[in-house]
């Protein structure tokens, strides 16, 4: 039986050299950015989601406990029966808030692992280049720690313990209130996303989940016969696998980020999956660009 | 048709699984690191079918490993055409001693199935079956083996023991020297050159009866034997008139004898011993004897004949001649033609000297063994001629000395010389002699008596009495023929006897087992030359082996061809 073909994968992602992926990150970041100026670009401030001073009106939101009342648009509410939040851009401290999942399916093969840091490269050196101070995160199931910046540059990360098959524990990160925020993380885990996203984007100025993915997972080349071992746990599954069941994999698995999707829309979340083995810019073009959670720059 | 000269080149036949095995188990499962286990578990329940094994790939090195494989195991395997023209013939003898009755069951099975064998060896089979007695009649002979089959039903043993050579003679006669000859018996023995020895036998812990006597009239003594290697017990009692006694144990160490004695409590009885496997001599049924008794007159007196008739056993005497079963008369005087049996001398005159003489016997029963050293007579004058209706016996040179003719039918043993005047009442010979000739009388005359015999003796009734009925009547040895003798026997198993004449009984009687070379069971054991000889039989019937080199060529191609495919694709 001969092996399965290994996915096309840019040859630089072969060794995950940090200074390499950080010098191209800061060169691909004069090109794209993350969204953190309004508009087409302004004075260098940075529009914030909440309620603020500002009178200009960015968008409509429903209410999450926890949101100031203040906030609801009454008129709104009479006519529909729900709480609507009224959302004005104002003008903040830049604060982009980080949160890395470091589970192990992150990392499930070279590609993924670097397509992974040069995201968390990306999007330091995107908030760096607009100014905006940066909180960063671990993540492992319920595992928590706090990343010091100083380390991000050498995309230094710390080591997490095992956290199965859990989903990142957003609801355990202290975020900060009207903070800009971002989560990197494949998503893959059962479960509600609601879950996951709620915690994140209570009171977030704005979230933007970009979710790297490998054609490993997305497009598998299984052997007929495959002992199947989760890369989060210890559990293994014998498997024939046949034409048929790979369809029906490949339609769940499409399912699940279809629901992924469907829960970021209902709660305001930007949404984008980046492909691990195509090329960086192309992968962001790809879904980030078309979806507003990076921008052209110039 | 065609058979295989090397079955075991089957064997080869195990590389067929083995090859789907090694097929099988390559394709183990791989392993494979994922991150979307989640996902699969609600889509297929986990495979069982792939747990270890996976299922067979149709692939063109499997099929030319497999064709190998088989074609190898032709080639090992040696397949032949038997000759359709090819014949043989096959001789079975059977042991006929009772020994065989303990294994009768196993030798029948071992004929058929060497039978079923060697049958398939040749085209044709002319069969013979024959019993290694050979008093006893060919059971079968023919071209069916189902013939053969049916007249092994009709075999019992029961002989005692003999020598098998003249009936494997007698086989051999009727195969030819290609032929099969096969002795059909319980233990090994030398056999004639050419022989094969299908033994049946099993060694067997086996006690019982082997010999009965009865010293005196009321009294029997019975011989209990261990023949096993080991100590045995068993319990014995006694069955009469359909009492029995209660069973008394009896303890054997191996090879140990022991006696039971007791007294005629009737006039029927029957010993019995817990039965083991080989049962004839497991039951030894007696009666009180009852001597036929001998008649016995004298016509003048003789100190010889006085002597002799006072050491007669069961006699009658003091009776008219007329009524006389032996009569010892004047030589010329003519016996009374109830007589069965009459002894005649001269009587001398005068004195004169005994003179030895030189001895010349004939061949006859009477005088077998006897020595005639020693002794004097006074020969009479003129001498007494031997008539041409007499046989002579004892020469001294030209002269007769004793002659044997018949009188009335009856045997009449004469003197040709005065005996009173020689020294023969001191030589034993005349003694034995005239023992001899009286016995032979008793047996002529019938009178009622009761006797116990051992199973298949003769009764010693008169071959020329009419009118004799044996009850149980005597088996015919092959179904729907007659006796193979005229002369009435004992019944071959255990068991009661009478003989009737006219109706009226004259002789009661019981047979019973007491060969006790026939009841050890040490030596016997099984051997099974049919495998090694059938085969032999089909190879000189079978044709030259059919392209063995073609075979394993073409096994050798197919090897190297899938190995050839497996390396390309590898």
């Amino acid at each position: 039986m001969s092996p399965a073909p290994a996915p096309a994968r840019d040859p630089a992602h072969t060794a995950p050299d940090p200074a390499h992926i950080r010098a191209e990150m800061r060169r691909i970041a004069t090109v794209l950015s993350l969204p953190l100026r309004s508009g087409s670009g302004g004075s260098g401030s940075l529009l914030h989601r909440e309620s603020g001073s500002s009178l200009e009106f960015r968008d409509h939101r429903h209410y999450y406990p926890g949101d100031d009342p203040r906030l609801i648009n009454w008129r709104a509410y009479a006519r529909s029966d729900q709480y609507t939040l009224k959302l004005h851009h104002r003008e903040s401290s830049p604060l982009v808030e980080i949160l890395v999942d470091r589970s192990a399916s992150m990392q499930l093969n070279p590609a993924k692992a670097i397509r992974a840091l040069e995201l968390l490269a990306f999007c330091t050196e995107s908030a760096g280049r607009s100014g905006a101070a940066l909180r960063l995160h671990a993540v492992a199931g319920d595992e928590v720690r706090a990343i010091d910046p100083a380390r991000v540059e050498a995309l230094d990360l710390p080591e997490m313990p095992e956290g199965g098959s859990r989903p990142p524990a957003t609801d355990r990160i202290p975020w900060r209130a009207g903070s800009f925020r971002i989560l990197l993380t494949d998503l893959l885990h059962p479960g509600d996303p609601r879950q996951v996203l709620a915690p994140a984007a209570q009171a977030a100025s704005q979230l933007l989940l970009f979710a790297p993915f490998s054609t490993e997972e997305s497009d598998p080349d299984w052997p007929v016969q495959a002992e199947f071992a989760d890369c989060e746990s210890d559990r293994t599954r014998l498997q024939r696998v046949t034409p048929g069941l790979l369809e029906r994999y490949r339609a769940a698995y499409r399912n699940h980020f279809g629901l992924w999707e469907a829960a970021a829309i209902r709660s305001g979340v930007r949404f984008a999956r980046v492909h691990a083995e195509s090329g960086f810019t192309a992968a962001l073009r790809a879904e980030a660009l078309p979806r507003g959670l990076v921008e052209s720059r110039g | 048709m065609i058979h295989l000269a090397n079955p075991w080149g089957l064997l080869a036949l195990v590389a067929l699984p083995a090859i789907v095995a090694i097929h099988l188990l390559q394709r183990r499962s791989r392993r494979v690191v994922t991150s979307t286990l989640f996902l699969l578990d609600p889509l297929a329940p986990e495979s069982l079918a792939g747990r270890r094994i996976e299922r067979l790939r149709n692939s063109l090195p499997l099929w030319l490993q497999l064709l190998a494989a088989l074609l190898l195991a032709v080639a090992l395997s040696q397949p032949r055409i038997l000759r359709r023209e090819s014949w043989q013939e096959v001789a079975f003898v059977l042991d006929a001693s009772a020994s065989m009755a303990a294994f009768e069951t196993e030798a029948r099975e071992a004929v058929r199935a060497a039978a079923a064998r060697l049958e398939r060896a040749a085209g044709r089979t002319e069969w013979s079956l024959l019993e290694s007695d050979p008093l006893l009649p060919i059971r079968y002979s023919g071209a069916s083996r189902a013939g053969l089959e049916a007249a092994l039903a009709g075999w019992k043993p029961r002989s005692g023991a003999h020598d098998p050579t003249r009936a494997l003679g007698l086989a051999r006669s009727r195969t030819g020297p290609t032929g099969v000859v096969i002795l059909v018996t319980d233990r090994n023995r030398e056999t004639s050159a050419g022989t094969h020895l299908l033994a049946v036998g099993t060694p067997l812990a086996n006690v019982g009866f082997t010999g009965l006597t009865t010293p005196g009239s009321g009294q029997w003594s019975v011989l209990v034997r261990n023949f096993a290697r080991e100590p045995q017990t068993r319990s014995w009692w006694i069955e009469t008139d359909g009492a029995t006694t209660p069973p008394q144990p009896l303890a054997l160490d191996p090879g140990a004898s022991l006696v039971l004695r007791g007294n005629f409590t009737s006039d029927r009885m029957t010993l019995r011993l817990d039965p083991d496997r080989f049962a004839l001599d497991d039951a030894l049924p007696l009666v009180r004897p009852r001597p036929k008794p001998l008649r016995v007159a004298r016509s003048h007196p003789s100190a010889l004949f006085e002597r002799f008739a006072e050491s007669l056993p069961d006699r009658i005497t003091n009776l008219p001649a007329d009524r006389s079963d032996l009569l010892f008369l004047i030589d010329g005087s003519p016996p009374p033609p109830a007589a069965r049996g009459a002894v005649s001398a001269p009587v001398s005159r005068g004195e004169s000297a005994r003179t030895p003489a030189a001895v010349v016997a004939e061949e006859d029963p009477l005088l077998r063994d006897l020595v005639w050293t020693g002794l004097q007579y006074q020969p009479p004058d003129p001498p007494i001629a031997a008539d041409d209706a007499s046989r002579v016996l004892l020469w001294d040179r030209e002269r007769p000395l004793l002659s044997l003719s018949a009188a009335h039918g009856a045997p009449l043993l004469r003197f040709h010389f005065d005996p009173d005047r020689s020294n023969a009442a001191r030589l034993p010979s005349f003694v034995i002699l005239l023992h001899r000739f009286a016995e032979r009388t008793r047996a002529a005359t019938l009178l009622p008596s009761a006797a116990n015999f051992e199973t298949g003796q003769p009764l010693g009734l008169p071959s020329d009495a009419r009118d004799l009925v044996l009850e149980p009547a005597p088996e015919p040895v092959t179904p729907g023929t007659r006796p193979a003798t005229a002369e009435l026997r004992a019944p071959r198993d255990p068991g009661f006897l009478r003989v009737l004449q006219a109706g009226e009984p004259l002789l009661e009687g019981a047979a019973h087992f007491a060969d006790g070379r026939e009841a050890d069971f040490a030596g016997a054991e099984t051997l099974d030359p049919i495998p090694g000889l059938a085969a032999a039989q089909r190879e000189r019937h079978s044709e030259q082996p059919l392209l063995p080199d073609l075979w394993l060529m073409l096994a050798g191609i197919g090897m190297t061809a899938a190995w050839g495919i497996r390396e390309r694709g590898a």
